[in-house]
């Protein structure tokens, strides 16, 4: 078998907690995004499109979903005769099972895998963030710098600083300083999460963490600033792209409106995000239908009105209905006059006819949120901001 | 499920020709509904009814049609046993009839072992679930199974079709060219199950029998000899032999009492190639109406009574009415279509207008500028 360069370990286990509903049944990266998509389809085309072909997908949180989504990788060309997509759960050991602890004992109850595949290098991806990246660039910078380990890094808003982990660097991206989540930030140079390591230095630092019991085994809070004290050569490598974390309702609701504006281009041909998808027809827009600055995709049926808002797949909404910034997952059904703004509806709901969501409070922050499978009576009324996780 | 059959499916035997659509690819993969191929159908058909040892047979201009299909994975026809086979022609005879292309094609016959044949054409658009007609077949016994469906006929509204007496029981006893028949008729939709054996035995005594067509030679001629039997198709049923029927045919689809039952019959889909477009972008200026748009458009003028198949853009103050716009078609500004059929990645710049008439659209060839 020949070896790889690299290989992706890809963190896919996070419970995604301040999604609420959305993620009650399925892991954060299964949650439908982008009319047409799965928060997962990113990093996985990513991995395609770098030429990255043996990903290891880390599984923990309520992986049925994802598990069957992912299946033998075949929509994002990943099912390969040598490596392609390998779903990691964790597994029952000879001492007992374990739930990963974090982010690196993840990896580092996983290195039977890295092990078995022997590439010089190991990049490790989170399953959770909407961006198009091409990681060969990144292998590139880090094989020149001789780096021990390349974090990507994007430069945020200083008010969201604290919620990532902040770097310093020098001119030429040599870092300096890691710190996660910091009270009082000293840059917004701030990781994207997506890190090269060379392997054997990954494996020698994982094994050294898993010895500490004061770790908390993370990637951010230890491994890095571990390195760092060791003074193991860390690059920057900066990404000027789009890049959002979707970990909360209000930036999930935000990237899926980046869409509409094209802050977000999915049209691109040369790099074209992939997904598994039904076969289902074109999506029919009837003679009363109206849709502006919206996405919609195949299956979809418009009868009434759809405006600034993306619709995944075989939603239908009938006749009278007005949709407007909202996001309607997969299979939902719209009913006659009811109307929704500011709202995340999550697969295969009902909403009644003349049902009512959001009033005059919705906006981004105050989004309502419908649980999969819920069925809405006819003429409801679901304030803004509500989380409706039963038939109401 | 079953391995009871093998299908044959004809690329385009009798080239039916369908315009300058049809000059770059056979019919099978002329482009339909959206997003689908016209092969897409009976492909889909064949698998959803556990028929997974098909065999496709081209004429010529086949591939667009290769293209296509590829390894047959989008209809579950990747397969270690069986799965989906080209037969392209034999090199030193182009065969002119279904009869003949079954001869040269019959060492993929008699290298089966499934029991039953379904031949269908590569232009039946249609959900069918052969597997019921096969049931059908085996418990009349029959050597041949014909699918017809019921249709009011005038003259010369169904050409090179064949109609069938049936009686109570199904059987077939007389079958006649339907070129002159009027009223309700039975009328053959060109997909056939036949026994393996039996068929194979026709194929071999073909000099003897003096067979030289399938129509003729074996349906007509044989309804006394062979046990012939009709088997109703009751949902949507078309064929495309022509620029005016193409255009009749996928307007109907904006018929959704006609569409569902084409799409979804009972869970059973139709497959196509999978091409990872993004979703279809409505603007702030669009208005579409009564229209299947396709994923990868990007709409900014207005849409009404039109089909805009995988990525085609449509400008700011472009209007597009009952037109169909295969892939990658771009509209300019201000540009106005009406009846218009364009091919594959025809570019049709700012403030043009073009206009045709529902009989005689105006068809718009593949990589033309306007």
């Amino acid at each position: 078998m020949k070896k790889k360069t690299c290989v992706a370990m890809l963190l896919a286990g996070g419970q995604g907690t301040r999604l609420y509903t959305l993620t009650s049944k399925v892991a954060k990266p299964a949650v439908s995004f982008g009319s047409k998509y799965r928060i997962i389809d990113f990093t996985l085309s990513n991995c395609s499109n770098s030429g990255i072909t043996t990903v290891g997908v880390l599984t923990q949180y309520q992986p049925l979903i994802l598990n069957e989504y992912i299946g033998g990788g075949e929509p994002w060309d990943l099912d390969r005769a040598n490596g392609g997509v390998h779903l990691l759960p964790p597994y029952q050991a000879k001492k007992g099972g374990e739930w990963y602890k974090g982010t690196a004992n993840a990896i580092y109850q996983n290195m039977h895998f890295l092990d078995k595949y022997d590439s010089e290098h190991v990049l490790i991806l989170s399953g959770d963030h909407i961006y198009k990246m091409d990681y060969s660039a990144m292998l590139r910078e880090h094989i020149r710098t001789k780096a021990d380990c390349t974090i990507a890094v994007i430069d945020v808003p200083p008010e969201d600083a604290p919620r990532f982990g902040i770097m310093d660097y020098s001119e030429d991206k040599l870092i300096t300083s890691f710190e996660e989540k910091p009270a009082h930030p000293k840059s917004n140079h701030a990781s994207m999460g997506v890190y090269i390591f060379k392997k054997e230095v990954l494996i020698n630092e994982l094994i050294e963490d898993e010895k500490d019991e004061l770790s908390s085994n993370d990637f951010g809070k230890n491994i890095i600033p571990t390195m760092l004290k060791k003074e193991y050569r860390l690059f920057a490598y900066e990404f000027g792209g789009y890049w959002k974390d979707v970990g909360t309702v209000t930036s999930l609701w935000e990237a899926n409106m980046d869409l509409l504006d094209s802050r977000f281009d999915l049209g691109d041909p040369s790099f074209k995000i992939y997904s598994r998808n039904e076969a289902l027809p074109p999506c029919f827009v009837g003679a009363e239908g109206e849709v502006v600055n919206s996405l919609v995709t195949s299956g979809c049926e418009i009868y009434g009105t759809v405006i600034n808002s993306v619709l995944s797949e075989k939603v239908t909404v009938a006749k009278g209905a007005v949709i407007e910034n909202s996001v309607i997952m997969r299979g939902t059904i719209i009913g006659e006059n009811a109307s929704l703004n500011y709202a995340i509806v999550d697969e295969d709901v009902t909403i009644g006819d003349g049902a009512v969501i959001g009033d005059e409070n919705s906006d981004k922050n105050n989004i309502a949120l419908i649980g999969r499978g819920v069925e809405i009576k006819s003429g409801e009324n679901i304030a803004a901001g509500r989380i409706v996780e039963e038939d109401v | 499920m079953n391995n009871k059959a093998l299908g044959v499916i004809f690329g385009n035997i009798t080239e039916k020709q369908v315009g300058v659509l049809t000059t770059g690819r056979t019919l099978a993969s002329l482009p339909f509904g959206g997003r689908y191929r016209l092969i897409d159908f009976t492909l889909s058909n064949m698998s959803n009814s556990g028929i997974s040892n098909v065999g496709v047979i081209t004429r010529t201009n086949y591939q667009s049609l290769m293209q296509h299909v590829g390894s047959g994975k989008s209809w579950d026809l990747s397969r270690k046993n069986g799965g989906l086979r080209i037969l392209p022609p034999n090199i030193d005879k182009v065969y002119n009839t279904r009869w003949e292309a079954l001869k040269y094609s019959a060492s993929f016959l008699r290298n089966a072992d499934e029991r039953y044949v379904v031949l269908a054409d590569g232009d039946c658009v249609c959900n069918f679930d052969f597997s019921r007609a096969l049931d059908f077949h085996e418990n009349r016994l029959a050597d041949i199974t014909v699918i017809y469906r019921k249709k009011d006929l005038h003259e010369g509204n169904e050409k090179n079709k064949l109609c069938f007496t049936v009686d109570e029981d199904g059987r077939v006893i007389e079958a006649a060219v339907s070129d002159k028949a009027k009223g309700m008729q039975n009328v053959g939709t060109n997909m056939y199950i036949f026994g393996r054996e039996f068929l194979l035995a026709l194929i071999d005594g073909s000099e003897e029998y003096n067979i030289n067509n399938l129509e003729r030679d074996v349906i007509i001629r044989g309804t006394k000899e062979n046990r012939i039997y009709g088997y109703e198709h009751d949902g949507y049923f078309a064929s495309i032999d022509s620029v005016a029927n193409y255009y009749r045919h996928s307007m109907e689809l904006l018929d959704r009492n006609k569409s569902a039952i084409l799409f979804d019959n009972n869970g059973a889909n139709i497959y196509t190639k999978v091409r990872d477009s993004a979703p279809c972008r409505f603007a702030a200026s669009s208005a579409v109406s009564n229209s299947i748009i396709a994923d990868g458009c990007v709409i900014k003028g207005r849409v009404e009574n039109s089909i805009l198949f995988r990525g085609v853009k449509v400008a700011e103050d472009a209007v597009v009415k009952d037109s169909i716009l295969f892939q990658d078609t771009e509209v300019g500004e201000g540009t106005f279509l009406n009846c218009v059929i364009t091919d594959k990645n025809v570019h049709i710049l700012e403030s043009r207008m073009l206009s045709g008439h529902p009989t005689n659209p105006y068809v718009i060839s593949k990589n033309s500028v306007i």
